[in-house]
């Protein structure tokens, strides 16, 4: 074990429930409940956490609510074990309805920036352009959004990594260094980070700027009320007007149904569920689609991987697990061409990395026994950008839940392969021994020249290759033509009145960078528009 | 008839699956209810209930994960079946926090797996699971990994994925040399 002890961190959260903060918890409820409010705000992650703040500071009446349970810095100790079942959608088990991608998705109050691993990039000014000129969006201009990414930026004290990054992350920037291509630092959401290394499992000494422990609090301080363990099953609809929403309290099991019901009226209704969920509410709730676009167009930033073993100790599972990346491949064949990547790296604790490296029996252990001495890389594949990337589309399963359907073809294929190919030959350049693509029947090969052939070799059907996705974008995308988009450039829902979504399901494209700060930014600024209807 | 004669069976006795081994795997939650599933709760090694697996289920994974683990999984018989039995208890605790429906289909493949001719079929695995060897079941799993069919490879994915996940997340079997662990933490 690490020698680092930690202890007497102040848990915010039960400090805050003992000073009296509203809050409701689905899995005691010991009958129906009934509140009313402003404005409800389904979904407590970078979208709902944001609006609580700004909603509640403008003096209007807010309740949050969540699926998933109310956690703190006193339960997160570090453990993927429970981290895994207790803080991810559908505890890590989260996929696309073919098996391919493997989606890691937050299920906390705090929502996914309780797990994320703090990469806090603005929306490129490229992904900004393309939306202004081929979505039709209004006031994304580079200038125009700029002040509200100051904004988060500030309330969140992004900045750039200021410690020397971990040897897992010193891997791409020196094989970068090594082979000319670009490479720069993260900045990062933390305030005293100790430099641990487990953003992943929940942050144990509250250094992460995430929700839970920013602009939440803020809002349960002014008086907005928390409901948790509560999962949002039908908008309430009358004539054409949102009036709040229904949910069934669920058990501490995140699973079942207690039976309770939970109903909160609401003069407005702001979904900020993620790309999955929203589109499955809004499916549950018959609400109006004339053009059939609720839940078109998701997506995932498809995610392959590359190993690597140094003949040094690495320990990429200590350490800030994000601090370098490299744009080299993002935009240099033009931002409507082959699909460009950002390449990172994850942290490497051993559930995540065991599970995610594919294969089994007696080379797998070999692997995972090798685990210091490891790097891994990821390529984020920025899809949505060319008409051979549609990404996904959610639909209901028999139980209600959502499904997601994302089609791997040629054009996503290339960009896997390209991929690759670059990762391994950034780890052969910063020193590696030897470098297997992550994929069911991927090998280690201890030359570049040896990789690549078996790069341009791997049949990459589903469930051969392994895809991940942590960003889940899009859904319901903004936009001012009612025949393609869902809500508007303000996240208003295009066929209804009172209702917003304000959250990553409303990006029309993805973003090409890890997309928690072009969510706040965004969202700063429509729920400040938002504040001012409401209050004209 | 042994299998190995019949046209159609490779030399392990897996049928090449074609449309019908796939309609067997999506089919499968009718044939799971014609044969009355087992219901019997297995236990845990300190005699809780499960929670999500079933008797059968417990039985093909005690199978299953010591040859997806195999290397790093205890072979001392003591050490073994407090590995199994912890496993058992981790993976229930898991799967209990995914979602009804992926208990729904886990049980499908499961009953699939454990009730013949289809086991058989789909595997290649005649005996019962507690008598397959290693080697046979390292067969199956890389048909499954190998098949052109997805709704087996999907299964290789889900069964060494979900293995793999639950084994290495546990403290018990990290070694020194694999990960030294977390920093301690005492909650404030």
């Amino acid at each position: 074990m690490s020698n680092i002890i930690i202890k007497d961190i102040p848990d915010i959260i039960r400090q805050g429930l003992a000073s009296g903060w509203k809050t409701h918890n689905g899995a005691t409820l010991e009958q129906d409940l009934t509140l009313a409010c402003d404005v409800v705000i389904i979904g407590t992650g970078a979208g709902g956490g944001t609006t609580a703040e700004i909603l509640t500071q403008m003096g209007l009446s807010v309740i949050m609510v969540e699926e998933g349970p109310l956690r703190s810095s006193s339960d997160f100790d570090m453990q993927e074990k429970r981290a895994y079942s207790d803080l991810y959608q559908e505890g890590l088990t989260r996929a696309t309805s073919d098996g391919a991608f493997t989606i890691m998705q937050g299920r906390a109050v705090g929502g996914t920036t309780v797990v994320n691993w703090t990469s806090s990039f603005r929306t490129p000014p490229q992904t900004l352009r393309y939306w202004t000129e081929t979505h039709g969006l209004k006031g994304f201009t580079e200038a125009e959004m700029a002040p509200w990414f100051d904004k988060m930026e500030r309330r969140l004290n992004v900045e750039k990594w200021a410690i020397p990054p971990n040897a897992n992350n010193s891997i791409l920037s020196e094989g970068c260094e090594k082979l000319g291509l670009h490479w720069a630092v993260i900045p990062r959401n933390v305030k005293g980070c100790w430099n641990l290394g487990y953003c992943g499992t929940g942050c144990p000494t509250n250094a992460k700027q995430s929700m839970l422990v920013t602009t939440i609090p803020a809002a349960l301080n002014g008086g907005a009320q928390l409901v948790y363990r509560a999962r949002a099953e039908k908008l309430l609809i009358e004539n054409e007007q949102v009036k709040g929403v229904l949910c069934h309290a669920i058990a501490d099991d995140a699973v079942h149904k207690t039976g309770k019901k939970i109903r909160i009226q609401a003069r407005h209704t702001v979904m900020a569920c993620g790309g999955i969920n929203g589109p499955a509410l809004l499916l549950r709730s018959d609400a109006p689609d004339p053009h059939d676009r609720i839940g078109k167009r998701t997506f995932l930033h498809p995610v392959p991987g590359t190993l690597a073993e140094f003949g040094h100790k690495i320990e990429g599972y200590y350490g800030a697990p994000q601090s370098i990346y490299s744009d080299e491949f993002q935009w240099k064949d033009g931002v409507t061409g082959p699909m460009g990547f950002k390449i990172e790296v994850p942290p490497m604790q051993p559930g995540f990395v065991a599970t995610i490296g594919m294969g089994h029996g007696q080379p797998h252990s070999d692997q995972i026994n090798r685990l210091p001495y490891l790097n891994m890389m990821l390529a984020l594949l920025r899809d949505g950008f060319h008409d051979e990337s549609e990404g996904g589309s959610v639909s209901l399963r028999s139980d209600g839940l959502p499904k997601l359907d994302y089609p791997i073809n040629d054009y996503l294929r290339d960009g896997v392969r390209r991929a690759l190919h670059h990762m391994a030959e950034i780890q052969f350049a910063a020193g590696a021994l030897k470098v297997r693509p992550i994929h069911a029947v991927g090998q280690y090969n201890s030359t570049l020249a040896d990789v690549k052939k078996q790069i341009d070799e791997l049949d990459l059907e589903v469930n051969r290759m392994r895809i991940g996705s942590a960003h889940v974008m899009g859904g319901c995308a903004m936009g001012e033509d009612v025949k393609t988009a869902v809500v508007d450039s303000n996240g208003k829902f295009h066929h209804l009145e009172g209702l917003h979504i304000l959250d990553g399901s409303i990006f029309p494209t993805s973003i090409g960078a890890n997309p928690q700060l072009s969510i706040y930014g965004m969202v700063s600024r429509a729920a400040t528009r938002l504040g001012e209807q409401l209050k004209a | 008839m042994h299998p190995d004669t019949l046209p159609g069976f490779n030399r392990r006795g897996f049928l090449k699956l074609g449309l019908v081994g796939s309609g067997l795997l999506l089919g499968a939650g009718l044939l799971g209810s014609l044969h009355g599933c087992a219901t019997h709760q297995p236990k845990t090694a300190s005699s809780q209930p499960m929670k999500v697996l079933r008797e059968k289920d417990a039985v093909i994974l005690s199978a299953i994960a010591p040859v997806v683990l195999k290397g790093n999984f205890p072979t001392e018989p003591a050490a073994r079946q407090q590995a199994l039995d912890r496993f058992l208890t981790d993976i229930d605790e898991l799967l209990a926090h995914t979602s009804e429906y992926a208990h729904g289909e886990l049980a499908k493949m499961f009953d699939l797996l454990y009730l013949m001719p289809t086991r058989g079929l789909m595997t290649g695995i005649w005996s019962d699971w507690q008598d397959a060897s290693e080697e046979d079941i390292d067969a199956f799993l890389v048909d499954w990994r190998d098949s052109s069919f997805n709704l087996f490879r999907m299964g290789y994915a889900q069964l060494s994925q979900l293995t793999c996940l639950v084994y290495y997340s546990a403290p018990e079997n990290w070694t020194a040399e694999m990960y030294p662990g977390p920093p301690q933490h005492i909650p404030g």
